[in-house]
């Protein structure tokens, strides 16, 4: 601009408010006044809810187990990056399985499990922002049942609080139907919490949750499979990351029955929604139904699928599967599609109303896990204190993620 | 009828004056200038029969200003608007600054929160060299404190 002059502090604030994280990085080092403005709380926390949503997904090559990626999903021209991730974020040694459990302003929260000659297993869950590159080994759990191969299969999930502004990381074990030991870290006291209740449900609880605004929901299906076919209700466990509480949620099905029907839950504009996917006469048809006043209201039929889908032919083969892992951007329907006979897997994107799907990635080598978390890059601190600079005096476990 | 169609005409046509620092008088219809929070309350406080009196803003900025509120008052639609508000803020950095100062000034927040997109839209990818000489900030770090800050996210300066 002018020689000299200089924009009011507001001003600025509104320009730095829309730049990406790396810009912001950098521009730390324009001078003091920056610095102060870019790395104070009240920045931090505005600054990504201007950012563009997107998906987050990690994908793995099936060649190399060790080889873990970060998939981005954005409204961009092009709509999916792939970065690698050093498998040294996960693990040190060698990692045999690594999920998303959940995302929430930027920092993700990921389970890796490794195996070490022994044959034992260690479980680690590292907070990670992707946007800044820095992650955070987080302390193990009380419990040793969440850091054995057993806890591998163990309910979990991680939300922000808008009340408590903390964010929470939670495991449910469901080794017993009657109690629910579980387990809450707090980043905000940098520490677990056991909590034990009696199952409202009585149910076994079923892999795949979804938090929404800070209360997390999970499909408590019966263990026995003759009951759940014939399931009319849909229970669901919740969790209120506030009081630290199980409670229970029983809705009827908007089905006759489940019958053959995966059930999974995700979000759609900050609701609870819930997908069904069956395969009916050799047809594939997905429902997505969102929860409004305690009831399933239907919100897209996909029937039938439009012909786009399927084109690598798995429908001939037994293990063929196609699995809505989300909803993108609030709009369109993040579809994977793949066999373990044949390894080429898809991703696609189908918008229900123009009924138009596109495939944005066909891959012979990854495989993507369960589901895609909603993402937003921020500048937030995986140590939970206000800003950067509270992260660079952290306890000095503070690491760089090196993405390739 | 046609007495009741006459006032309806003369209140949504109601026109206020505006007057930039350097005394050009725009006539801007009410609907249209009332997009500006400053404006809108300088109205109330009984400036509208006469000349508003807009004394941080120069014709050619306010000229620019106008042009914008009553296309956003205009009823297009989305997709036009757009469009226009693309074209509105392509223009040289120095307009951009005057735009800017005028639309914090004038409380247009619509407007404001455009140039800004724009002028992060046009920065992001420069070194803070570049941004020092751009805004006119003096560096007031050590030369030591600057490598320290830039060692900590050097990948962020590749």
């Amino acid at each position: 601009m002018r020689i000299g002059s200089c924009l009011p502090e507001d001003m600025v604030r509104e320009i730095l408010l829309r730049l990406p994280v790396q810009s912001l990085l950098r521009f730390q080092t324009v001078c003091k006044q920056w610095l102060a403005l870019i790395t104070s709380s009240n920045f931090i926390d505005t600054h990504f809810q201007h950012r563009p949503k997107q998906s987050i997904m990690l994908s793995r090559g099936s060649s190399s187990y060790m080889n873990y990626s970060m998939s981005l999903l954005s409204d961009g021209k092009s709509r999916l990056e792939n970065r690698k991730v050093s498998p040294s974020m996960i693990n040190r040694n060698s990692t045999d399985y690594a999920c998303i459990v959940g995302s929430a302003n930027g920092l993700v929260c990921v389970r890796g499990i490794s195996s070490i000659y022994n044959g034992d297993s260690v479980i680690s869950y590292i907070l990670w922002n992707p946007a800044t590159r820095v992650h955070r080994h987080l302390p193990s759990p009380v419990s040793k049942r969440f850091d054995d191969i057993f806890g591998y299969k163990c309910a979990s999930g991680f939300a922000f609080h808008p009340e408590t502004k903390d964010y929470k990381l939670l495991m449910v074990d469901d080794s017993s139907p009657k109690c629910l030991k579980a387990e809450v870290f707090s980043l905000r006291t940098s520490s677990w919490k056991q909590v034990n209740q009696t199952n409202p449900l009585g149910g076994c609880v079923h892999e795949g949750s979804v938090v929404v605004k800070g209360i997390w929901y999970h499909i408590a299906f019966p263990k026995d499979q003759t009951t759940l076919k014939n399931q009319r209700v849909l229970p669901i466990l919740k969790f209120d990351m506030v009081s630290d509480a199980f409670s229970k949620m029983e809705v009827e099905l908007p089905y006759d029955d489940i019958g053959n029907k995966n059930i999974s839950l995700m979000t759609y504009k900050e609701v609870l929604a819930m997908s069904a996917y069956w395969d009916e006469a050799s047809t594939w048809r997905l429902d997505i139904w969102t929860m409004k006043n305690e009831c399933w209201t239907k919100l897209f039929m996909c029937r039938p699928f439009p012909e786009s889908i399927t084109t690598l032919g798995y429908e001939h083969y037994e293990d063929f599967k196609l699995r809505p892992l989300g909803i993108w951007n609030d709009k369109e329907i993040i579809l994977f599609e793949y066999s373990w006979s044949l390894h080429p897997y898809q991703l696609h994107l189908y918008d229900p109303l123009t009924k138009k799907s596109n495939v944005v990635i066909r891959h012979q080598q990854h495989e993507f896990h369960a589901a895609a978390h909603t993402y937003v890059e921020s500048l937030v601190s995986v140590y939970g204190t206000s800003g950067m600079q509270g992260a660079a005096d952290g306890d000095g476990r503070e690491r760089k993620t090196e993405v390739i | 009828m046609a007495s009741s169609e006459s006032t309806t005409t003369s209140t949504t046509t109601k026109v206020l004056r505006l007057k930039s620092s350097d005394n050009e008088i725009f006539g801007v219809e009410e609907k249209a200038a009332l997009q500006s929070e400053t404006i809108k309350s300088l109205a109330e406080d009984g400036y509208s029969e006469d000349v508003i009196p807009l004394f941080n803003v120069e014709k050619k900025t306010l000229a620019k200003i106008v042009e914008w509120l009553n296309k956003h008052a205009s009823g297009s639609s989305k997709e036009e608007l757009k469009r226009w508000d693309a074209d509105f803020v392509d223009v040289d950095k120095d307009v951009l600054y005057d735009l800017l100062l005028a639309s914090n000034y004038l409380n247009i927040e619509v407007l404001l929160h455009q140039l800004a997109q724009k002028v992060a839209d046009m920065i992001k990818g420069k070194k803070p060299e570049e941004i020092r000489q751009l805004f006119g900030i003096k560096n007031d770090f050590t030369p030591e404190e600057e490598a320290e800050i830039r060692r900590e996210n050097a990948w962020a300066f590749e």
